[in-house]
């Protein structure tokens, strides 16, 4: 693998890494806010 | 059989306000997108190292995101410690999580930075060794809150080993210069000020301001995401 290709790794698995964190932080908010407006219905 | 529901509390006043993490959410993805052109087109290529020394730009804000996560989690700690209050125990497990997201970027970087610079992926070197025994010390940290179950020993417990755990990092961050190893001495924070061109510090900078915004985006998400879980299990119990 080139230098580049190393360098595009890193960045890729980064954003995977923490983007895909945001999004089970999201998905977690947005069935527990679900779960809350269905118990106080 | 009828259902019966428990109404969900009302909402406060500081509920109603918008989150920090909305409102900074849109800037930051904006700021990153910026660290990334501003370290993969902007920023000189070194000398030495050629493309790879890139990751840099990425490698090290991420590894001052992870020293600032444990210390709030150490302040945290020592807080539940001294007041008993539930708060700080809630802001401590959101920022050892996201510390442990940051720490294992870090330890994802590093390696890939090390195998066209070094010739290997991976040494035990004191530094990588350190931060790898900081890494395992806060993912226990984390796997130990799910085997206690009664919320104020466990936060008691996890306090501790938040307070110990935080010793381990002046000793990743010195760890360069108590023993010597194959990764460099800290380029910005080290003996004789900044080591490096004003034009990779600047990104440098930069990207360590884009990440700090990140860190408070993702630390008040999860400790949002914390009260819904901890107001759930109240109205469940």
């Amino acid at each position: 693998m080139s230098a580049w290709g190393f360098v595009a790794a890193a960045y890729i698995g980064t954003a995977l890494l923490v983007g895909g964190y945001a999004a089970s932080l999201l998905r977690k908010k947005r069935t527990l806010e679900r779960g809350r407006r269905g118990s106080s219905r | 059989m009828t259902q019966q529901r428990v109404a969900a509390p009302p909402e406060s006043p500081a509920a109603k306000r918008i989150p920090l993490w909305k409102i900074l959410a849109l800037p930051t993805v904006a700021l990153m997108g910026v660290l990334v052109y501003a370290a993969l087109a902007l920023a000189p290529e070194d000398a030495d190292q050629g493309p790879a020394q890139r990751i840099f730009y990425i490698h090290v804000p991420s590894a001052w995101i992870a020293f600032l996560a444990f210390a709030v989690v150490f302040v945290a700690s020592v807080a539940l410690l001294a007041t008993g209050k539930r708060k700080w125990d809630d802001r401590a497990v959101a920022s050892a999580e996201v510390g442990v997201v940051f720490t294992t970027v870090v330890m994802l970087t590093g390696p890939l930075w090390a195998r066209p610079v070094w010739g290997v992926y991976w040494e035990w070197d004191p530094k990588l060794t350190a931060v790898f025994i900081l890494w395992l010390i806060y993912m226990s940290y984390l796997a130990l809150r799910s085997y206690v179950p009664d919320p104020s020993r466990r936060a008691r417990f996890s306090a501790v080993l938040g307070i110990a755990g935080f010793l381990d990092v002046p000793i990743v961050y010195l760890a360069v210069r108590w023993w010597r190893g194959l990764h460099p001495e800290a380029v910005v924070l080290g003996k004789g000020g900044p080591q490096l061109p004003a034009s990779m510090l600047q990104i440098l900078l930069f990207g360590v301001f884009t990440f700090t915004l990140l860190y408070l985006v993702l630390f008040t998400l999860r400790l949002h995401v914390g009260r819904l879980r901890s107001a759930q299990e109240e109205v469940q119990a």
